[in-house]
C-alpha cells in the first residue's frame, strides 16, 4: 500500500472510496469502533513509516478547465466528504438535482462551536487552497456567487482572505457577527443571503450549496495536486490535555496517538466529545480513528463529565427563546417521554438540527435535545417498520 | 315568582328536548350491535397485541369480517370462544398454546459488565444511541428497564442484577416490550417449550468471551449433539428451530456457557425423537 492508493469502493448510493493515508502492508481486515459507537470494517496497514507516494495521487491537465461533470467525478474519486462534521459526499452535494438551479455557493469558515479552531488554523495557513477549492466547487455547480462566511472573531482569518479575494470579482468575504448555531447550513444561509430554507427543503431549494472550508480546501488538494483525501486539520482541547493545538493528522490515526502528541493527559480521562461541545459525538475511549469528519477532539476529566441530575421543567420557556429553528424544545421533548410520537412529529421534530441550545440553556438542566434525538430515532424506526 | 319565565324556560325545554330527541332518531349512526358486545368480551387494555390501535378497533374489525376472532393476546381462549360465539362462527373449544415473552440476553451487570458510565437519560432507546450503549457487549441487554415500562399487564420486573424478568403467568404476550427494546433481545415463543437460546450476540467466540461469562460463542456444541438437528449455528449464534425440537434438553447442558436455558418442567426424558432415536435420560 502506498499513500493516496485506492483501498476500498462502493457502488451503492451516498458513498465515497477510501484510500491508504499511509504506505506498508496490509495485516488484514478487523472491525472497530468509530465515533458513535458503530462498529465497522477496517482496512489494517502496518506503517513503513516511508510515506511513499502512490502514483494513483497524481493531477492531470488544468483542472480550472475541466466539464463540471469531470470535477464532481474527481472529488467522488479523492473520497471527498463534508469536513464540517456531518461527513456528508460532498459529489453528491454538487450533483444538483434535475430542475433546480444553484446560483451561490457558500463556503463555512464560521465555526461557531466553542473550543473548536481547525477552520481557524487552515484559513490562516491555507488560505489559496480554500480559495481554488471553492472556485472548483463554484465551477462544478455552474453558480454565479461565491459567499465566504467568517465570524468577526477571527479577525485575523477575514483578514488574509478578503486580501486574496480582492482580485477576484465573484468571490466575497462576508464578516458575520458571532453567534451559534451559525456554522449550520439553514442558519448560514440565512445571516449571509438572507433566504429561508423551507421546512423538510434543503439548501438547493433556495439555490445555495454550503461546504466548509476543510472541504474545500480538500478538493483544490485532490484537483490540483492529485492527492486524495487522506489527511485533515483537527483541534485537540479540553482542560486536561497538557498542549492543546490543531494537528494536520492522517486518516486513520488513533486518537490516542495524537492527543499523547499533545503532551498527554494530565488527569484520567472522563468522557471524549468528537467534535465540538454542543453538536460532537460523546464517547468513552481515545482508542478511535481519525476519521474524515472528525472536526475537534474534547477531552473532559472525570469531574467535568459529571452530569448534573435534572430536575422538573418550570415552563420558562427559554428553550424555546433559544430554538434557532422556531420549535419548542421542552414541549417536543416531553411529548417523547411520554410516548407521543405522533404528536411530536406533526411539531415538525424532524427540523431540529440538534444544535443542544435548548438544553444548554435549560435551568433545570433537562435532557431535551437528548431526548428530541431519541425521538426522532423512534419515528424512522416506526417509519421503516410500518413501510 | 315569575310565572312568565317558568312557563317560556318550559317552553323552550320542551322544544330542545323534541329536536334532540328527533335528531337522536334522523342522524343516529347504524352500528352492528354485536361490536359492542365483542369489546365487552375483550380485556379493554388497549394494548395493540392484535394488530389494531386499542380493542375498539379490533371489535369493529372482527365485526366487519376483516380480522378473524382469534387476534385478542390478553383475552387468550376465554376471549377467543366468547367472540365466537357472539359472532355465530366455530373455534376450536380447546385451549391453545400461550405464547410469552422471552429475553435472549443472560448477560446482567455480573456477567457482563459496563465498559463506561452512561448517566443520561434512563430510557434504553436513548442509551442506545449513545457511543453505541454503554454495555461492553453491543448485542446485550442494557437494562435501563424501557420493556418493564412498556408492559401494560404488569408482567415484567428489573432483577437486581439488571436484566429484565418475565412474570410466565401474567405476560399475555402483546408484543410491547419486543417493540420496546433498541436491541431486539425479546422474543415472543411458546410458552412451553423446552430450551431457548438466552444469548444474542453475533460476535466471534473469542470476542464474547472477553466482554461476557454467558454469552454464546458459537461453537457449535449444541448443534452438534443435538438428536433432531434443530440447531444451527449461524452469525456465530446458535438458533434453535422450535417446530423440530423434541424437548430433550441436551443442549442446555452441553452448552459450555450456559446460555441455552432449560424449562426442566418442559423436557420429555426417555421419549423416542422424531428418528426414533431414544433420548438419554441423563437430563436433569
Amino acid at each position: 500500500m502506498l499513500v493516496g492508493q485506492k483501498i476500498g469502493d462502493s457502488d451503492a448510493r451516498l458513498t465515497v472510496p477510501v484510500h491508504s493515508s499511509v504506505s506498508g502492508t496490509v495485516s488484514g481486515i478487523v472491525d472497530i469502533e468509530v465515533p458513535g459507537g458503530k462498529r465497522v470494517h477496517a482496512v489494517n496497514i502496518s506503517n513503513d513509516g516511508q510515506y511513499e507516494l502512490s502514483s494513483d495521487a497524481t493531477a492531470e491537465g488544468d483542472p480550472a478547465e475541466l466539464e463540471p461533470s469531470e470535477i464532481i467525478k474527481r472529488i467522488r474519486d479523492a473520497g471527498i466528504v463534508g469536513m464540517g462534521g456531518a461527513a456528508f459526499p460532498t459529489y453528491f452535494k454538487l450533483s444538483i438535482p434535475e430542475g433546480k438551479h444553484a446560483d451561490a455557493l457558500i463556503v463555512n469558515g464560521v465555526e461557531c462551536e466553542p473550543y473548536l479552531t481547525a477552520d481557524h488554523r487552515l484559513m490562516l495557513e491555507s488560505p489559496d487552497e480554500v480559495i481554488r477549492g471553492a472556485n472548483l466547487a463554484r465551477a462544478a455547480l455552474q453558480a454565479k456567487r461565491v459567499y465566504i462566511g467568517i465570524e468577526d472573531n477571527k479577525p485575523d482569518a477575514i483578514k488574509v482572505l478578503t486580501e486574496k479575494v480582492s482580485a477576484l470579482p465573484d468571490v466575497e468575504v462576508v464578516p458575520l457577527r458571532v453567534k451559534y448555531p451559525q456554522g449550520a447550513e439553514k442558519q448560514l444561509i440565512k445571516a449571509i443571503l438572507g433566504r429561508e430554507v423551507p421546512s423538510g427543503g434543503l439548501p438547493i431549494d433556495v439555490g445555495v450549496v454550503v461546504i466548509n472550508v476543510g472541504t474545500a480546501a480538500a478538493i483544490a488538494d485532490a484537483l490540483y495536486s492529485g492527492m486524495p483525501l487522506v489527511r485533515r486539520v483537527l483541534t485537540i482541547t479540553g482542560g486536561i490535555v497538557r498542549q492543546p493545538g490543531n494537528i494536520l493528522a492522517r486518516v486513520g490515526t488513533p486518537v490516542s496517538h495524537l492527543v499523547d502528541a499533545c503532551g498527554g493527559l494530565s488527569e484520567p480521562l472522563g468522557k471524549v466529545v468528537y467534535g465540538g461541545p454542543m453538536m460532537g459525538i460523546a464517547h468513552h475511549t481515545l482508542e478511535t480513528p481519525v476519521v474524515k469528519g472528525m472536526s475537534g477532539v474534547l477531552v473532559y476529566s472525570q469531574a467535568e463529565a459529571k452530569a448534573t441530575q435534572p430536575t422538573a421543567c418550570v415552563r420558562c420557556g427559554k428553550c424555546i427563546e433559544a430554538c434557532p429553528m422556531g420549535l419548542m424544545p421542552g414541549t417536543l421533548a416531553q411529548m417523547i417521554e411520554t410516548g407521543r410520537y405522533d404528536l411530536a412529529a406533526s411539531e415538525h421534530i424532524a427540523d431540529c438540527i440538534e444544535c443542544g441550545c435548548c438544553a444548554y440553556i435549560c435551568p433545570a438542566y433537562r435532557p431535551i435535545v437528548q431526548a428530541i434525538r431519541q425521538g426522532k430515532a423512534e419515528i424512522a424506526l416506526r417509519k421503516s417498520r410500518s413501510a | 315568582m315569575n310565572i312568565a319565565a317558568v312557563v317560556s324556560l318550559g317552553a323552550m325545554g320542551l322544544a330542545f328536548g323534541a329536536a334532540l330527541a328527533i335528531a337522536a332518531k334522523k342522524l343516529a349512526v347504524e352500528t352492528d350491535p354485536r361490536e359492542g358486545k365483542v369489546l365487552e368480551a375483550l380485556p379493554g387494555a388497549n394494548c395493540g397485541g392484535c394488530g389494531y390501535p386499542g380493542c375498539a378497533a379490533y371489535a369493529a374489525a372482527v365485526v366487519s369480517g376483516a380480522a378473524g376472532v382469534d387476534r385478542c393476546p390478553a383475552g387468550g381462549d376465554a376471549a377467543r370462544i366468547r367472540i365466537a360465539e357472539i359472532m355465530g362462527v366455530s373455534t376450536d373449544s380447546a385451549g391453545r398454546t400461550r405464547r410469552i415473552a422471552f429475553v435472549k440476553c443472560l448477560g446482567d451487570r455480573e456477567a457482563c459488565p459496563e465498559r463506561f458510565s452512561y448517566d443520561g437519560i434512563q430510557d434504553c432507546r436513548a442509551a442506545n444511541l449513545v457511543g453505541g450503549g454503554h454495555k461492553s457487549c453491543r448485542y446485550g441487554c442494557l437494562g435501563l428497564g424501557t420493556c418493564v415500562a412498556a408492559c401494560l399487564f404488569d408482567a415484567m420486573h428489573m432483577s437486581d442484577s439488571g436484566l429484565p424478568v418475565v412474570d410466565r403467568e401474567k405476560c399475555v404476550a402483546c408484543g410491547k416490550c419486543v417493540e420496546a427494546c433498541p436491541r431486539g433481545l425479546i422474543e415472543l415463543l411458546d410458552e412451553d417449550i423446552a430450551v431457548y437460546v438466552a444469548c444474542s450476540s453475533k460476535d466471534k467466540g473469542a470476542d464474547v468471551r472477553k466482554i461476557c461469562k454467558v454469552g454464546c460463542i458459537g461453537c457449535g456444541i449444541c448443534a452438534k449433539n443435538c438428536p433432531a438437528s434443530a440447531i444451527a449455528v449461524t452469525d456465530f449464534l446458535a438458533r434453535i428451530d422450535q417446530e423440530k425440537c423434541t424437548r430433550c434438553g441436551i443442549c442446555a447442558e452441553k452448552c459450555p456457557m450456559k446460555c441455552i436455558v432449560l424449562d426442566a418442567d418442559q423436557v420429555r426424558v426417555g421419549q423416542a425423537d422424531s428418528n426414533g432415536v431414544a433420548v438419554s435420560a441423563d437430563v436433569q
